[in-house]
């Protein structure tokens, strides 16, 4: 057979690699026709196939990381008695707050009024620019607040979601990307002013474990199950990606999901100890040296 | 393998024992080309022993070792200070000081130092508190003055005591003076300027109006001249006091510069000239205080953040300081020039040491433990490599480097090879036995390789 690199006409070169790409195709599609008629009539072939087969992806093939958290007795009591031990423990319902940065755009607006939709017993005040960070800490905990969300503006666009735990902190800043607002979304679905569910998924390290108390702490702690409102949090790779959904029960096997909005991606830049202060101290802090391979996570 | 223990305390008031074991230095012998090279041996997993249960309001907030390392001294949030077997955690005494509150944020202990007869500390209020050991009744509670951030002893002259804190600057104390009882102060105080300045009517009747706060400067600073004339400003050095530094000039606006010590250390362990400060905005002095001048010899500003904790360096002419961004720096005492920053820290670290880690060994290493829950030991050479790092769950808030474990010579016999010259190295008889039992079997060899080729 000729090598159809070495062909010089040009045309014939077109063809006959058309002809070869076709004829793989052909070849792939038949093999995967017997595949499934063989599959449909012996089920166990297929499980067997999907269990082994199972591609390396950047996760599964994650460096080791000892702070990975698995049924640790000193961790669990580190964790009774940490800042968000009200919550967990007392029971305290969660209030927040939420401003922006000063001198808000209209964009800023919009992400914040989404962003009251989500969470439940969220109060939106416009930022004034007379009030510094540190003066609407004291307010707020004066005020019962237990959390405060700025968001923070380049460009005209929200790029940072400060968030900070009340009255002891810790502090969380958020690198925001990827916003989709809920009209922007097609087919979304009406929100409900039901408190939602939450899911929670792969904060498995002992930082991961303290943002997903973070952000637990953020919602009621019984939802209203007959709203059939979702929010979800999924931690991929450190982004970790909202998404809100309604499930709709199609009969009793098969369930519908409906986008209600808003979509937006969150990564972790820093952790601070204590409320929010220029000056503080730093639990963890992200630094670009750190990115030392692709395979290495720390959520 | 010889093995060398840290000891750390954290915020669930535990306090841990990290034992790290050092492989054996093995000389890299040069390797042909096409054969392997021989495999590294494996790094041996450090052990933590962990004492106490958790409990935030024990958080330990200090640690250091009493005289000659006999008993850990664990500062804990709740006003405890107890002393501890360093072999199994038990708790040989304690004593409790009451810390209260200033605005609803609890007061925290800044300094702490223990010697064969006493415990210091000092709270960030300014109690100094001098508790003896033996006598749990005797103890002495003097004022340092407000808002101190860290209270150091001299670590070879205990009674030399330094203070520093917001709006405090650098004051060094004399603690013989300051604990003793200013009744009896008077006395040996007329009585020295009696012996010395005799005739000098003048002088000594001003220093005698002003007295007992010039009776700690009196021993150091006499037949030169009275601290009045040494100090130009009319400030008079407050009783038990060494030595009191001054605020830098103002800034090029003509505005004063704010003044806020965050940590301290003396730089050398045989006078109490030369101590390095750190400040919130990133400052890092060099008080001298030999040459006279109450403002600082070397002022730099490093980095951009607040200094949290510092060590000392190799040797005088160098400290370890990290900031609230996570960085560590090495910097210069002498010029104020960053020499070289560490690396891997993910959170603030909280406390630093450096030690030497083989007794006949020059080579320094620096230890640290950090609010990302890791312990790290790093080589203080020019690469400041990263030499161990164990996860130990908890924010950490204080380390000791603690005993050396030398190689054990009943390990080396099944290791053989090249541990078993270390061995040797100690018996010269034995040493030698070998060395001529080899060369004896050599010639046999050769010999009988001779007869073969004879015959």
């Amino acid at each position: 057979m000729v090598e159809i690199n070495t062909i010089k006409n040009k045309l014939k070169r077109e063809e006959l690699y058309q002809k070869q790409k076709n004829a793989k195709a052909k070849a792939k599609r038949d093999r995967r026709t017997v595949l499934q008629k063989e599959e449909s009539s012996n089920p166990e072939k297929k499980e067997k196939r999907l269990t082994e087969n199972v591609p390396n992806t950047l996760e599964n093939t994650r460096e080791f990381d000892e702070t990975i958290v698995e049924d640790d007795a000193e961790v669990a009591a580190d964790e009774e008695t940490d800042e968000f031990a009200q919550y967990f423990q007392n029971g305290l319902a969660p209030k927040i707050l939420i401003t922006t940065s000063k001198g808000p755009s209209a964009s800023v607006y919009e992400f914040a009024t989404e962003l009251v939709d989500i969470f439940p017993n969220t109060h939106f005040v416009k930022r004034k620019a007379q009030f510094e960070m540190r003066h609407i800490i004291e307010f707020s905990k004066n005020r019962d607040f237990t959390d405060i969300m700025v968001i923070n503006e380049d460009r005209k666009e929200p790029n940072a979601l400060t968030l900070i735990h009340l009255p002891n902190g810790p502090t969380a800043h958020f690198k925001l990307s990827s916003i989709a607002l809920s009209k922007d979304i097609e087919g979304h679905g009406r929100t409900s002013s039901h408190k939602p569910e939450l899911i929670l998924n792969n904060f498995n390290t002992r930082l991961g474990h303290t943002i997903g108390r973070m952000f637990t702490a953020l919602f009621p702690h019984v939802p209203e199950f007959q709203g059939r409102q979702v929010a979800t949090l999924h931690n991929q790779r450190d982004f970790i990606f909202f998404r809100r959904h309604r499930y709709m029960f199609k009969n009793a096997k098969r369930v519908n999901l409906q986008e209600l909005g808003p979509r937006f991606t969150l990564k972790l830049k820093w952790l601070q100890k204590g409320t929010f202060d220029r000056k503080g101290e730093h639990e963890w802090m992200f630094k670009p040296e750190m990115e030392t391979s692709r395979r290495r996570f720390f959520l | 393998m010889s093995s060398r223990r840290f000891y750390t305390g954290d915020e669930q008031g535990l306090v841990k024992v990290v034992t790290i074991t050092e492989l054996p230095v093995v000389k890299v012998k040069r390797v042909r080309r096409n054969q392997p090279a021989p495999e590294a041996p494996t790094k041996p997993v450090p052990t933590v022993e962990t004492w106490g249960a958790p409990d935030r309001n024990k958080a330990v907030q200090l640690l250091c070792w009493d005289h000659e390392k006999k008993h850990l001294v664990v500062a804990r949030k709740n006003g405890l200070v107890q002393l501890m077997d360093p072999k199994d955690g038990a708790v040989i005494s304690e004593f409790q000081h009451t810390l209260g509150k200033d605005n609803k944020i609890d007061n925290f202990f800044v300094g702490l130092f223990a010697n064969a007869e006493s415990i210091i500390t000092c709270v960030n209020t300014g109690e100094l508190t001098v508790q003896s050991i033996q006598d749990r009744t005797k103890s002495t509670v003097v004022n340092v003055g407000k808002d101190i951030c860290r209270m150091r002893v001299h670590p070879k002259e205990h009674h030399i005591i330094a203070t520093a804190g917001k709006e405090q600057e650098l004051t060094i104390w004399d603690l013989n003076v300051l604990c003793r009882d200013p009744s009896e102060d008077a006395e040996p105080q007329a009585e020295t300027i009696k012996g010395k300045k005799r005739g000098k009517n003048g002088k000594a009747g001003s220093i005698k109006e002003s007295s007992p706060s010039t009776a700690g400067l009196g021993k150091k600073a006499n037949g030169t001249s009275g601290p009045e004339a040494r100090y130009k400003s009319k400030e008079v050095l407050a009783r038990g006091q060494l030595f009191k530094a001054k605020n830098v000039k103002n800034d090029h606006l003509d505005l004063r510069v704010p003044v806020w010590n965050t940590e301290l250390q003396f730089l050398s362990h045989f006078d109490f000239s030369r101590i390095a400060v750190g400040t919130r905005f990133h400052q890092i002095r060099v008080y001298d205080i030999k040459n006279g001048a109450r403002r600082p010899a070397v002022d730099a500003e490093v980095g951009e953040m607040p200094v949290v904790a510092m060590a000392n360096g190799r040797d005088a002419g160098e400290v370890i300081f990290s900031d609230t961004v996570t960085n560590v720096y090495s910097v210069d005492t002498l010029t104020g020039q960053i020499l070289g920053q560490y690396k891997g820290f993910a959170g603030v670290t909280t406390a630093l040491e450096t030690f030497t880690p083989f007794e006949d060994d020059e080579a320094t290493h620096l230890v640290s433990v950090a609010m990302d829950r890791c312990l790290r030991v790093h080589e203080m050479s020019k690469t400041r490599k990263l030499l161990h790092k164990v996860y130990l769950k908890q924010r950490m808030t204080a380390v000791v480097v603690g005993e050396y474990t030398p190689v054990e010579p009943t390990e080396d016999d099944e290791e053989g090879g090249n541990s078993r010259s270390k061995k040797n190295a100690g018996n010269d008889d034995e040493n030698d036995d070998d060395l001529w039992e080899s060369m004896g079997k050599l010639e046999d060899k050769k010999s009988k390789k001779r007869k073969i080729n004879k015959e």
